[in-house]
């Protein structure tokens, strides 16, 4: 049996549209461990939807990858934890319960000013702003992608847009997970909604030799830049052979250069990724 | 320093469509030269619109209907390629024909599902005389059709409100109204104009929203449609 350790990293750049119209970066990315190696690794992503009704999907990001990492966290570093498809919809509803608690939380502390109201209000007008005093958490929403990573197996979650991708040892680049049959245009699917955690799409991969040695989780903006698919794809692939050329290291000092390219001549949305490297 | 991982770049495509009525009735009172010269005006606009987000390729594709539907550009053109030319008017008014001409193109493939919303505008001064409603259902069974961003212009007081409030099923928006040729060049440029943004812009992440069209400049001008 192969015994694998995992290192993880990330970055996130504010997309060149968003700099253009001084709009600040509504992603968020964390990964564990923060440097080195070790038994268990996880990274979350997160993608603020940042329209008008949203107008705190920045926090609401910043919230999923805080209780995403955590959950994620949780379940890898207990070797006997339920991976099965009834303990990725526990981890599906805990998640979705806890990001709405520290959603609410949030608003405790401070509740929504006039003045983001008004805003609303003047942008989309008063059924707008009726619709988020109804349902508040619709002004935090926004997407959640989460990878985890031991000797024994992968987990994967998604809600709403966005990529992860699986690259093998070999470099054969796939995606665990089956499309969201409502992501078109901008629209997508909502940590936001109400049972958002039917939304979550899971998988349980085998860390086998045959397994990932690389998983991506990338917000829309880095796919969005791509002529086409394969494109974006050969991200994986190219990546896996830097990391075994050059290091991690390396990754780790041109990540925001080559992301912020990315947003410049592509979707010019906020692009992040988190990523789950086998080093054992 | 080593190569960024991944293929090559591009900028998210933009389809913007025009569905322009060529029927009889727009041969009345200089409602089709009208026409062609509120599209050719506007393009300057589009076209300066587009720049604004250098992260989007704007491409642009006409229908006329009238007897049946048919494509007046079919080639999605870059916008600072297109150019109009002149449409003319006669027959009916096919406009369920022309929704069923676009749903086609908006099935995923064709349409890359790295497409911003695309943007639909609809002109006529009449009523349909199709099936409006089984080309609308069409349209909106298509998920980049319900997606499209879909406005509407009536020409004169024949126009029929509710079909294009129909088309464009939304309750947050209304069709906008021209009553004579210069009303009718500002109108096609907030439509085009504002459709491009609202598309395109970074707030765009959850629903799209168009702003309210302008009052027209000249209030007191006559109603000649």
């Amino acid at each position: 049996m192969v015994t694998r350790s995992w290192q993880a990293t990330g970055g996130s750049v504010r997309g060149a549209l968003h700099v253009r119209h001084g709009i600040p970066n509504q992603d968020a990315v964390l990964w564990n461990p923060p440097t080195g190696a070790a038994g268990f690794a996880a990274t979350a992503v997160a993608d603020g939807h940042g329209s008008n009704r949203c107008f705190r999907s920045k926090t609401g990001a910043r919230i999923a990858v805080e209780v995403g990492l955590t959950l994620m966290s949780q379940l890898m570093s207990q070797a006997d934890s339920d991976r099965s498809a009834a303990g990725r919809e526990q981890l599906s509803r805990r998640l979705a319960a806890a990001w709405m608690e520290a959603v609410s939380s949030d608003l405790d502390n401070e509740p929504f000013s006039d003045q983001e109201l008004r805003r609303l209000e003047e942008a989309e007008g008063p059924e707008a702003r009726q619709e988020v005093l109804e349902g508040p958490a619709l002004a935090y929403g926004t997407t959640l992608l989460l990878a985890g990573a031991d000797d024994r197996e992968v987990v994967v979650l998604q809600v709403g847009d966005g990529d992860i991708l699986t690259v093998s040892a070999g470099g054969l680049v796939t995606r665990p997970l089956p499309p969201d049959p409502r992501a078109v245009g901008n629209a997508t699917a909502s940590l936001a909604r109400p049972s958002a955690w039917r939304d979550a799409r899971t998988r349980c991969l085998p860390a086998d030799a045959e397994g990932p040695a690389l998983v991506l989780a990338a917000t829309d903006g880095y796919a969005n830049s791509f002529e086409d698919d394969a494109g974006f794809l050969q991200v994986g692939s190219d990546l896996l052979a830097i990391i075994r050329a050059n290091g991690l290291e390396e990754v780790n000092a041109q990540l925001e250069g080559w992301l912020g390219e990315v947003s410049e001549l592509g979707s010019g949305d906020d692009v992040s990724v988190g990523m789950l490297v086998a080093s054992g | 320093m080593t190569v960024r991982p991944g293929g090559q770049l591009a900028k998210r495509p933009l389809y913007f469509y025009f569905l322009v009525d060529c029927s009889g009735s727009m041969r009345m009172d200089g409602k089709i030269q009208a026409l062609n010269t509120s599209i050719r005006e506007a393009i300057p606009h589009m076209r300066r619109a587009a720049d604004d987000n250098a992260n989007a390729e704007v491409f642009v594709r006409v229908v006329r209907f009238a007897d049946d539907a048919a494509w007046h550009v079919a080639e999605p053109t870059p916008v600072h390629e297109f150019t109009w030319t002149d449409v003319e008017a006669g027959g009916v008014t096919d406009m369920g024909a022309a929704l069923r001409l676009v749903a086609a193109e908006l099935h995923q493939p064709p349409m890359p599902d790295r497409a911003l919303p695309p943007v639909l505008v609809l002109v006529s001064d009449g009523q349909p005389t199709d099936d409006f409603q089984g080309g609308l259902r069409e349209l909106l069974d298509q998920p980049w059709g319900k997606k499209a961003i879909r406005m509407a212009i009536a020409i004169g007081r024949d126009a029929d409100q509710d079909v294009l409030q129909s088309f464009i099923d939304h309750l947050e928006y209304r069709p906008v109204s021209a009553s004579n040729p210069e009303a009718l060049v500002e109108r096609m440029r907030w439509a085009s104009t504002a459709g491009l943004r609202a598309s395109s812009s970074p707030a765009a992440g959850h629903t799209v929203s168009v702003p309210a069209p302008p009052p027209v400049k000249d209030p007191e001008a006559l109603p000649v449609w």
